[in-house]
């Protein structure tokens, strides 16, 4: 039996360690056929539809390294009896880590000032840095990371603003947060975080009526995804000064094509979708994926699978 | 009146021979914390009170540092260059967690400990080196004390945070940098000369050490062809780490008011050391 890895940058020998001892050997192959292969091991750029069964059909099991899963098949995979498992909270701590690194790096300026400095300008005045004790920070959402990140926050003397629609006052307040209306933390925040999960009701929610609602000296920090965010309006307020920054680390087409605008707009720290990593998150993804995978061979539940097989 | 105050920005500096200039200065002031732009030894043997600002930007300074040691570690500013040059996905930088990387602090005054609290804050797990503090007191604040060659060796950020004397002149030198992981980044918001800068220039060049962050320079400002402009990994900033809106204003506001105390024959708040003849 077979386990087929199809992303050539998926650390082998620790797929093998994980699934050899299930009974199966480990390859890399862009090719998914057989009657002898039982799982596959993709990434977001790796498409799995239920297609694969006409050259695999003894496939029990699809692992992918990411938390988003929009590249599977998953309902009509489990129709067919395949389960689709992705990893979850391998990153958390990342996100947050990064998401503090360049909130930390607005208020102080520092990502401008290095700019300025190496342009012969002297003293901070042009880029006048801020405190950050004492500052408002914006929390948009509340789920697990924008948990961590809110406790971070409080701990180095933010204040914590949060709106949610689903949490609950007591729990913000658990975490070191203040529970607002979206419209309050907007007009409050010197500092608005964009941590809620890309859905239906989150489109867009950042539109240019939000944003004209911040404050002139606030920036946006937005390590979830582009598309909560209306981007071409976000690069008005950048230009007409209408905000005083941003930091992104997600754009609306990654990588980023040569034309996107953002890379000429004031006062953006753009980063390459970056927030996730750290050589601890970078394992964690494939070895969780990996250990899913050899749960469904072993006859167990998934920890993180979506769909429940037929 | 006989007598005159005489007032220096932290750029200007004052010379030891004062008085030969201006026989009736009795009292010199920096508006600054760090005060060796004063000739203060040599001028209050003359009878001069020198003053400088006690703790007035020692949060910002906090802050600053633990914002280019968190940007380091995330490779932030280094990664937005990337993406400029058509770069994408964080690997050739390697983005580093905050949480449990280890900060070391050489220099734990009011600074070095406002720099441990925020590094606790972070998860960090925080380490100090200074021969003046006891172990007790690091503790208290969730920092535990070790020596400046376990510091050096095992930290992922070393961060300077002592006063210039001329004992810790060069403090960070070439076996210093030797001494540090390859993988490991230094900040350096106090003085410039407390890093030997070609010292410095060449643990970047030859990967002795990850990168580093420097708010200060051997000379301010520096020249246009300032060699660290050309280094790789190195975060430069203008001297700004002391800076907000309020901070800016107070080192004024405080020196007047203790020239006010002066004047009401009060004992100044930021004398440096008692004068010859007033005690």
């Amino acid at each position: 039996m077979r386990v087929v890895v199809i992303d050539d940058t998926w650390p082998l020998d620790r797929a093998r360690a994980i699934l050899e001892p299930c009974g199966v050997t480990v390859e890399f192959n862009t090719e998914i056929a057989g009657d002898d292969v039982v799982a596959v091991l993709t990434y977001p750029g790796g498409k799995i539809g239920v297609d694969v069964l006409d050259a695999a059909p003894n496939l029990k099991a699809v692992g992918t390294c990411s938390t988003g899963f929009d590249h599977l098949a998953v309902d009509a995979l489990a129709e067919r009896g395949v389960w689709c498992c992705r990893v979850t909270h391998f990153c958390d701590v990342e996100v947050v880590d990064h998401t503090m690194a360049l909130i930390y790096a607005v208020l102080r300026g520092v990502v401008m000032l290095d700019g300025l400095v190496r342009e012969g300008t002297w003293w901070p005045y042009p880029r006048a840095p801020r405190p950050v004790r004492g500052s408002i920070l914006g929390v948009v959402g509340f789920g697990a990371i924008s948990h961590g990140l809110i406790q971070t926050a409080s701990a180095v003397g933010m204040d914590v603003r949060v709106a949610s629609e689903h949490a609950a006052a007591g729990d913000v307040a658990a975490a070191g947060g203040t529970l607002v209306p979206l419209d309050d933390l907007l007009a409050a925040a010197d500092v608005v975080a964009i941590m809620t999960s890309l859905t239906d009701r989150t489109r867009g929610m950042i539109d240019a009526a939000a944003i004209a609602k911040m404050r002139p000296d606030a920036y946006l920090v937005n390590t979830a995804r582009a598309a909560i965010v209306d981007h071409l309006a976000l690069g008005r307020a950048l230009e007409a000064g209408a905000i005083a920054g941003a930091a992104l680390d997600v754009l609306p087409v990654e990588p980023a094509p040569a034309d996107e605008p953002a890379l000429t707009w004031p006062n953006t720290i753009i980063q390459p979708h970056a927030a996730w990593y750290s050589a601890e998150s970078d394992r964690r993804s494939f070895d969780d994926a990996a250990e899913d995978v050899a749960r469904v061979l072993r006859g167990e539940e998934p920890l993180n699978g979506m769909s429940s097989p037929a | 009146m006989t007598w005159s105050p005489c007032s220096s920005a932290p750029e200007q500096t004052i010379p030891a021979n004062l008085l030969e200039l201006a026989p009736n200065v009795r009292l010199v002031g920096t508006c600054s914390t760090g005060y060796d732009n004063i000739p203060a030894v040599e001028l209050s043997a003359q009878g001069v009170m020198c003053l400088h600002v006690k703790s007035y930007c020692d949060e910002e300074v906090a802050e600053h540092t633990v914002t280019l040691a968190a940007n380091l570690l995330r490779g932030v500013a280094q990664l937005d260059g990337f993406v400029r040059e058509g770069g994408w996905w964080p690997y050739p930088r390697e983005p580093r967690r905050l949480a449990g990387s280890r900060l070391g602090i050489i220099g734990f005054g009011r600074i070095g400990r406002l720099v441990a609290v925020q590094g606790d804050a972070l998860r960090m797990e925080v380490v100090a080196f200074d021969e003046f503090v006891d172990e007790a007191t690091m503790q208290s604040l969730g920092v535990q004390k070790v020596d400046l060659d376990t510091l050096i060796e095992t930290s992922d950020v070393v961060t300077l945070h002592a006063p210039l004397l001329p004992e810790t002149q060069h403090l960070m030198n070439a076996r210093r940098f030797a001494q540090m992981r390859d993988d490991a980044y230094l900040v350096n918001c106090a003085r410039g000369p407390l890093v030997d800068h070609v010292a410095l220039g060449d643990a970047l060049r030859m990967g002795v050490i990850a990168g580093a962050a420097i708010d200060v320079y051997p000379v301010e400002p520096p020249p246009a062809d300032e060699p660290a402009f050309g280094w790789p990994n190195l975060i430069v900033q203008p001297h700004s780490a002391w800076y907000s809106a309020e901070a800016s204003l107070a080192p004024y506001r405080r020196q007047i008011a203790d020239l006010a105390r002066f004047l009401r024959g009060e004992e100044p708040e930021g004398l440096i050391m008692q004068p010859e003849g007033t005690r």
